[in-house]
């Protein structure tokens, strides 16, 4: 290792020209050396929190997958999460996400980095406990700190490296006492490192993994998703705080008396791997087991469920050995449904748990005699649970926390909150495809109602909602339910909800007015033994309490009349847990218990006869009962759903009219029930793409229309008049501080790939505005959530190009206003929008043409963004062009190769808007063109350094040609060419090969007839 | 000691047990973690270098390695082993004070005379300084090892002989907080 030249490295870093883009890079140029790569993760931690907030998902990939003896950067991580809350819950989300993903390579190092981060981070998250870890390590030199603390222990491992520094610091503290302060950071970090667990195979063999991975696979692991971290969380912060984990996994042992015949092997295991290794299994098999049934009950799923499902049990060894291609089976072999209990209940006492797939639980055993044989050892586990909760300390001394606790317990309940709410948002979406299409609607205002309930609540939307400025973060008020939209997609069912919130509302400072009140309500409820039921926000409260599983049990068992006891995992079963309500009041538990009976009653099951007697029966009930509350109306609505999604389950058990009889009474009726929530009428469900996209957008967004008569020419609401008109209704309105923000929640989906597309973009846009080029870029968010589910940021006040031309078309048909019998152009719609061409109004709205269409051009064409039909392309209401959907870019891409082989789209129609060849906004998009090709030409190892690092080992699709995927877009920029010569580039090969390419006319044309996007 | 045993034997653990603060666990975790990063069950002044060069990548951390190293190698066998690293370990980590103190001396008493002066602690400076680079910022008055040197012997030199003994060494590095709190830095965390 060359020394003077790392005082020149040294120099660099520390010169105004680096840069974080640099930084990541050299994190991963300099990972062999210790010494460099903490210098690095110093310095990054000199960068505002909101700038790093921007590159987490680099941070973590560069943990998970280059490989390094330094611990700085995972160090790093965790100190920049107690600074931010933001931070560490973005940052759980993505480890989630990649976790998952790695799941099929557990030996992997990547999956054991990810696991481990995932672990601390959680901790930190969730855990009551005094932060020891973080505020020890700033207290330093008192030493004392670590001798009480269990955590302590594992604060210095056996590493020679930091022990030979360490003894020749304090050998030399007399020549030299700075020497001390200055390792010392650097030796403690190093002092952490953990070797001996970390095993690996070779690269060779993860590859072939990844092959034999199966569509059935990949699809399990994306339902399991979404659940699985919550409980690993829940898992984790029990176990984090027992200390001595081994004993305890082993006392687990011992409870399985079934399987002698591998319980042998287990200790060996166990030993083995020590702590953490056996802990991630049981993990995996606990929340495979309650998602299963969903998974399952799919009907794409049904081949699958008849060749290997039986029972529970093996349905879930088959997922562990999915899973875990590569472990023996001995170690989840003994993993009987008691252990899993057993863990459950544990993890259940601490406070800071929480508990996503709970209500889940029973319905997994069919038969329920397994279910009461769980519910006892449920009992038994709860019963003993004070003694080891970790309440217990709280409970004894509840005002005398300490600031730092106060804060802990305030920040604890913001992250447990906040990961609530987003689990609840995924389950909407996850009923809402269980139930029929003209139902969902309904369903959605539904359960947003119930969800209201808990809200206003100390939650935001990190990174969607715009920066607090105070350094307090935002509060969500409401979600007004009439304004939530189901959007129409092929398989998925995203949405769309308005959130109500109050700006710079909540901080952690404990002694303020609400927060001293929380605190109390924290109190009171973790000293309530009983009080499970407050402990979960947004209805993710289960089914725990006896009362709701007895009815569960009743539930069960007509369920298995129903399907003549051979029933196999069914969905409505798991379903059901949505009926079990978290119970505030008395009165409201009775009115529920009615519904969960009729309910029940309603598979009517023994014979085939009285089969619509009981349904009309069950609607009867519904008018009789006076229902006055919305969330009343919410509860039936839900319980209709249930039984919707039971019928399309059982309909092979029952004549084909009578079910669809039974199904049109319930839709009916939930569509009557719709009408409580202020829904005037449906919205027609087209299949074809085009009118789904139509729709989508009038819900989504709108563009203010120039005409005198609203009606005639409609592009859907502008965003201010939403706020305003929004406003007026909420009983928050009045608040001064209210906003409003429009989110699009999407499960089922990788939202990865989209993400690392608009952080390009976003870097690119960077670029541009640090070095003056005069461009526009719509700046684009996207929060994941887990590797399926995630939030969108609505773009407000712009409609996609296709939805114009329909919409315009349609106007211009209806009032034969200069019909040629085509399809409307972009330049009527300017016309139409921004009136006479010559009006500064209309010349302005060209100029933001040109310039973002100069933007998206040279976007396009780096990033080779495909699919670029009009659907994919808005307008919004200043003439500004923005891109959307980046589900083909870099190395993917649509189909064939042959479409879209232009460089960019760049159609007449665009060149008319800019007024012609010889067009004075031609002009500018010309030269905004090429200035931003140069100056991102300029700047191309930041950009070439993302995609570098982001195409390691992975899965993305976007990232098809591998590691040729960052030389691929090297030579794109072109970076051998003078500054005139990238002029002339793009003047005769990009733009003048994009010109009215015939390509781009035939795809657009191919999409105007396969889907019906306008072209 | 044989050389890849892959435990300690009862006798060693017997031994060290006398000589170090460990007890049989840690001493056998030790040992592993000392054979995981030195196969060969010892260390050369090699790997010792190397191992500064990780942690100090912007200096030359040569000379003062090599100044550690023999600190450390007790029988000058030009290597370190397993209970030559742990017995310095238990010294810097969990010793008390004096001990501390004892063990530094041996690193300035370069030629064993149970004195140490002027140039020996000046090249031990040096080397620090060599080491550290520019990472550390330096006070005025201590911008160069001479300065500095001036001022330790400021400090300790009691009797004005131009050279340290032991005994002022012992007694003089406790007043200084500085240094305290530099010998103290680790106390509990290993």
């Amino acid at each position: 290792m060359d020394q003077s030249g790392n005082a020149l490295l040294l120099r660099f870093i520390n010169s105004q020209h680096f840069n974080l883009y640099y930084c990541i890079s050299y994190l991963q140029r300099y990972s062999d050396n210790i010494g460099v790569h903490h210098y690095l993760c110093e310095k990054v931690k000199t960068y505002p929190i909101e700038e790093l907030k921007f590159f987490i998902p680099q941070f973590l990939q560069l943990i998970i997958t280059v490989e390094t003896d330094s611990m700085a950067l995972e160090e790093m991580i965790k100190d920049l999460c107690t600074r931010d809350v933001h931070f560490s819950l973005i940052t759980f989300w993505h480890l989630q996400s990649s976790l998952q993903e790695l799941s099929t390579q557990p030996n992997s190092t990547g999956f054991q980095v990810c696991k481990r981060i995932l672990n601390d981070v959680q901790f930190q998250l969730f855990s009551l406990s005094p932060p020891n870890a973080t505020v020890s390590s700033r207290v330093g030199s008192s030493g004392i700190v670590y001798k009480n603390s269990q955590h302590a222990m594992k604060q210095f491992r056996e590493n020679v490296s930091p022990s030979a520094v360490l003894i020749s610091s304090v050998l030399s503290s007399a020549a030299f006492p700075q020497l001390g302060k200055s390792a010392e950071h650097l030796v403690r970090t190093q002092g952490k490192l953990s070797r001996s667990f970390v095993f690996q195979i070779a690269k060779g063999l993860q590859q072939q993994m990844n092959e034999n991975l199966t569509m059935k696979n990949t699809r399990l692991n994306a339902e399991l998703s979404s659940h699985t971290v919550v409980n690993a969380a829940e898992l984790d912060a029990s176990q984090a705080e027992k200390p001595y984990r081994r004993a305890k996994s082993l006392s687990l042992t011992s409870l399985q008396g079934k399987r002698q015949g591998q319980q042998d092997q287990h200790p060996k295991h166990n030993e083995h791997s020590e702590n953490l290794d056996f802990s991630i299994i049981d993990k995996y098999a606990e929340t495979n087991l309650p998602h299963l049934n969903r998974a399952i009950s799919n009907p794409n799923m049904k081949r699958f469920k008849n060749k290997r499902l039986s029972q529970a049990l093996d349905v879930k060894q088959s997922v562990m050995s999915d899973l875990y291609p590569m472990s023996p089976e001995k170690g989840y072999d003994n993993l009987t449904l008691k252990n899993l209990q057993r863990l459950r209940s544990e993890s259940q006492l601490n406070n800071d748990s929480i508990t996503a797939s709970m209500p889940e639980l029973h319905p997994t055993h069919t038969n329920s005699t397994a279910v009461s044989e769980v519910e006892s050892l449920y009992d038994s586990g709860n019963e003993r649970s004070p003694t080891i909760s970790l309440n217990g300390s709280y409970k004894r001394q509840p005002i005398k926390l300490s600031v730092p606790q106060k804060i802990k317990v305030l920040k604890n309940n913001y992250f447990k909150c906040e990961t609530q709410f987003v689990i609840a948002l995924q389950n909407i979406s996850i009923k809402l495809s269980n139930v029929p299409k003209e139902t969902r609607l309904a369903c959605l205002r539904a359960e947003l109602t119930l969800m209201n309930k808990d809200l206003p609540c100390e939650i935001d939307v990190p990174l969607l909602l715009p920066n607090a400025k105070s350094g307090k973060l935002h509060k969500i008020v409401n979600i007004p339910a009439n304004e939530a939209a189901v959007l129409n997609s092929a398989e998925r069912v995203p949405y769309l909800l308005l959130i109500e919130y109050v700006s710079n509302e909540v901080d952690f400072s404990p002694e303020s007015k609400e927060n001293k009140q929380l605190l109390e309500r924290l109190n009171d409820n973790s000293s309530d033994v009983n009080g499970d039921s407050k402990r979960y926000v947004f209805d993710l409260a289960g089914i725990m309490r006896a009362s709701d599983s007895r009815r569960t049990n009743d539930y069960g068992k007509s369920m298995s009349t129903l399907q003549n006891g051979e029933m196999p995992l069914e969905a409505d079963l798991a379903d059901l847990s949505i009926v079990n309500l978290s119970n505030r009041k008395e009165s409201e538990f009775l009115k529920r218990e009615q519904f969960v009976q009729a309910a029940s009653e309603v598979p009517i099951l023994e014979g085939d006869s009285p089969l619509r007697q009981d349904v009309l029966n069950f609607q009867s009930h519904y008018e009789t009962d006076s229902l006055t509350d919305k969330s009343d109306f919410a509860t039936q609505m839900r319980i209709a759903a249930v039984m919707l999604s039971q019928l399309d389950s059982s309909t092979s058990h029952l004549p084909m009219d009578q079910a669809g009889a039974i199904k049109a009474r319930i839709v009916s009726s939930m569509q009557s029930l719709q009408h409580e929530f202020g829904v005037k009428d449906l919205q027609d469900i087209n299949t074809e793409a085009g009118e789904r996209k139509f729709s989508n957008d009038l819900k989504v967004a709108g563009v203010k229309s120039n005409l005198k008569n609203k009606n005639d020419y409609y592009l859907g609401e502008d965003w201010n008049s939403k706020k305003e008109r929004i406003r007026k209704q909420s009983p928050y309105g009045h608040l001064e501080h209210w906003n409003l923000c429009s989110v699009i929640a999407k499960t089922g989906d990788d939202l990865t790939q989209e993400a690392f597309a608009c952080q390009l973009i976003q870097s690119m846009a960077t670029v541009w505005h640090n070095h003056g080029v005069n461009i526009w870029v719509k700046r684009m968010r996207i929060l994941v959530t887990s590797n399926s589910t995630g939030l969108v940021e609505t773009i407000t006040d712009a409609v996609s190009i296709h939805s114009i031309k329909k919409s315009l078309t349609e106007y211009l048909i209806e009032n034969n206003e200069d019909h040629r019998g085509a399809i409307a152009t972009l330049l009527d719609h300017f016309r139409m929008t921004f009136g006479d061409p010559n009006s500064a109004r209309y010349r302005k709205a060209q100029n933001n043409f040109a310039i973002s269409l100069a933007a998206y051009s040279v976007i396009c064409y780096i990033l080779q963004i495909k699919d670029r039909h009009n659907g994919n392309i808005m307008l919004d209401n200043e003439g500004h062009i923005i891109h959307i959907d980046f589900g083909f870019l870099l190395s993917n891409s649509p189909g064939s190769v042959g479409f879209e082989a232009a460089p960019f789209k760049l159609t007449l129609e665009y060149v008319d808007v800019l007024g012609g060849l010889d067009g004075e906004y031609f002009q500018v998009f010309k030269q905004s063109t090429k200035e931003a090709f140069k100056s991102l030409r300029r700047n191309a190892e930041s950009l070439i350094t993302m995609v570098e690092l982001m195409q390691r080992d992975s899965t993305l699709p976007c990232f098809k040609a591998g590691e040729n995927t960052s030389v691929q877009l090297r030579q794109r920029l072109q970076l051998h060419l003078s500054e005139e010569d990238s002029d002339y580039f793009v003047e005769n090969f990009l733009i003048g090969k994009s010109i009215g390419s015939i390509y781009t006319k035939l795809y657009d044309q191919f999409q105007l007839l396969t889907q019906g996007i306008y072209s | 000691m044989g050389k890849v045993a892959s435990k300690l034997s009862s006798d060693d653990i017997h031994e060290l047990r006398q000589t170090t603060k460990f007890d049989r666990r840690e001493l056998q975790q030790w040992y592993k973690g000392f054979l995981r990063d030195c196969p060969s069950g010892t260390m050369t002044k090699d790997d010792f270098i190397k191992i500064y060069k990780q942690f100090f990548p912007f200096g030359d951390p040569t000379e003062f390695s090599a100044y550690t190293f023999k600190v450390l190698d007790t029988d000058n066998s030009g290597e370190i082993d397993f209970k030559e690293f742990i017995t310095a370990l238990s010294v810097t980590s969990r010793g008390s004070m004096e001990e501390k103190l004892l063990w530094s001396f041996k690193l300035y008493d370069l030629n064993n005379d149970g004195f140490i002066d002027h140039d020996e602690m000046l090249a031990i400076v040096t080397s620090i300084y060599q080491m550290i680079g520019s990472m550390v910022e330096l006070s005025e008055d201590e911008k160069t090892p001479e300065l500095r040197v001036e001022k330790i012997f400021n400090l300790m030199d009691k009797n004005e002989d131009g050279k340290i003994s032991l005994q002022e060494f012992q007694e003089r590095c406790k007043l200084d907080p500085s240094i305290i709190n530099a010998l103290t830095l680790y106390d509990g965390l290993v």
